[in-house]
Parts: structure tokens; C-alpha cells; sequence
């Protein structure tokens, strides 16, 4: 068992082997990313720019902490609320491999909600329960799903790296890029 | 978008190649980074050496300065 291993192993298993035809995929998805993260980096700038010269007293800092913080928390509680979507979460033959990974929001038994379950789990689970989406088994998402996610984790990560908490920007990254590929997936599909 | 901001490069692949546990998917992702590394160094520096800058570090760039 490796349970604090969770953030570190994705836990992916039976990924196809990968032909010429995601080549394209690859350079599209990678050209996204970059102006993506060129996007982060003006932004982030600019943000600490106006950091330093709005917020000059130390006081005011928890407090902008504590409005982002809300913020956020009444974002990523009220979005799978407004656009809920029930799917069964019960494979006809065999046994399923992601239970821990459904989340029944607001659901009934034996059904789960996606934006839910991409937005409550930890930052480790997000991701795996993302690569289960192009898996037997895993969670559906539809094009709506995955844009609604990517938008909402890159614009709270952009505003939000520089605020007076220790954070981290590593499994950020690797969300928002692994949405946007799975996002590009489901539009070229 | 780990590429596009924190400009790295190889070590991220391995990262990667270690955290997904498949070694079939490394030529798509190290063409994914590369591409994105590029494509993010047209318009911006990294993260880091934009942080550098607004504090006034002295730092040394990729070339040398031809000062002797």
C-alpha cells in the first residue's frame, strides 16, 4: 500500500501505445501550454507588481489571503452545484478500479457528478481521475466539463501564487496541463 | 504549462516518465515540453529571472557581456 504516494504516482495503467497520429496532438497541445504558462508569467508579474504597491502594511496581507481564500472556496463549492450532471457510476461487467474516486455530490446513490469530483478530490487524485477518463471504467467528462476545470484552476492559480501562504506550483502546472491535453482530446474526438 | 513557466526541460520528462509509469509516452511528451518551452520563450522570460528582475538581482544572462 502506498498511500502517501498518492501526489507522486498517477497510478496509469493501460495507456495504448502511442502511433504517429497524436504527433500533431503533441505540438498543439504544447503550443497551448506555452502561451499558457507565458500567459502565468506576465500576469503573476503584474499581480506582484500591484502586491508591493497596494499592500504595504503587513496587516493587509491575511486579509487579502483571506478574501482570495473565499473566493475560491465559494467558487470550487458552488460550480459542481450549478452545473450538476449525474452519471451512473456502476460498470456493467467486472469490478471498477477508481471507486475512491467518485464523488456523489448532490447526486443519488449509485451516481456521481464530474465537476465534482474533479474539484474535491486533492491535487494528486484530480489528476488521476482525469487520465481515468480515457479509460474503461474511469470517470466521463464532457468538452463543457474540462474547459469549466482548466479556466477555473488557471485563473485562481494565476491571481493567486504570491499571496502571503506557502504554495506551490508544481502539481498546478501538471493539472492544468493535463486538463488541457485531456480537453484537446475530447474536442478532437 | 509547467514547461511554459518554469522553463525546464529534461528534468521535467523524467518526472513525468516516473510519476505516469509508462515509457511508451516519452517522444509525445518530450516533444509536448520542447514545444511548449519554445513557444513560451518568444514571448516571456521565465518565472524566476521575471522575479529576479523585479527585485533588481544582478544577474547574469544567457551571454556574456563583451566588456573587458
Amino acid at each position: 500500500m502506498n498511500l502517501n504516494a498518492s501526489a507522486l504516482k498517477f497510478g496509469v495503467q493501460n495507456i495504448s501505445a502511442p502511433t504517429l497520429k497524436i504527433l500533431p496532438g503533441c505540438f498543439i497541445v504544447g503550443a497551448i501550454c506555452g502561451v499558457m504558462g507565458a500567459l502565468f508569467v506576465i500576469v503573476n508579474n503584474w499581480m506582484g507588481f500591484f502586491r508591493k504597491y497596494y499592500i504595504t502594511k503587513t496587516w493587509m496581507r491575511p486579509i487579502e489571503t483571506g478574501i482570495f481564500s473565499l473566493c475560491i472556496t465559494t467558487v470550487f463549492f458552488w460550480a459542481p452545484y450549478v452545473f450538476a450532471r449525474c452519471e451512473s457510476n456502476t460498470l456493467p461487467t467486472g469490478t471498477n478500479d477508481y471507486t475512491d474516486l467518485f464523488v456523489a455530490y448532490t447526486c443519488p446513490e449509485g451516481m456521481y457528478n464530474p465537476i465534482a469530483s474533479l474539484l474535491f478530490n486533492t491535487e494528486g487524485d484530480a489528476i488521476k481521475t482525469i487520465i481515468s477518463g480515457q479509460e474503461p471504467g474511469g470517470l466521463a467528462f464532457t468538452i463543457f466539463d474540462m474547459f469549466l476545470f482548466t479556466m477555473i484552476w488557471f485563473g485562481f492559480t494565476i491571481v493567486t501564487y504570491g499571496v502571503w501562504v506557502p504554495a506551490g506550483l508544481f502539481l498546478p502546472g501538471m493539472i492544468i496541463g493535463c486538463a488541457t491535453g485531456s480537453f484537446y482530446t475530447l474536442v478532437e474526438q | 504549462m509547467l514547461a511554459g513557466y518554469t522553463r525546464l526541460t529534461y528534468s521535467l520528462v523524467i518526472i513525468m516518465l516516473e510519476t505516469t509509469t509508462s515509457i511508451n509516452l516519452f517522444i509525445p511528451m518530450m516533444i509536448g515540453i520542447m514545444m511548449s518551452r519554445a513557444v513560451a520563450g518568444l514571448m516571456t522570460r521565465s518565472l524566476y529571472e521575471r522575479a529576479l528582475r523585479t527585485k533588481q538581482m544582478p544577474v547574469l544572462r544567457g551571454s556574456i557581456p563583451r566588456v573587458n
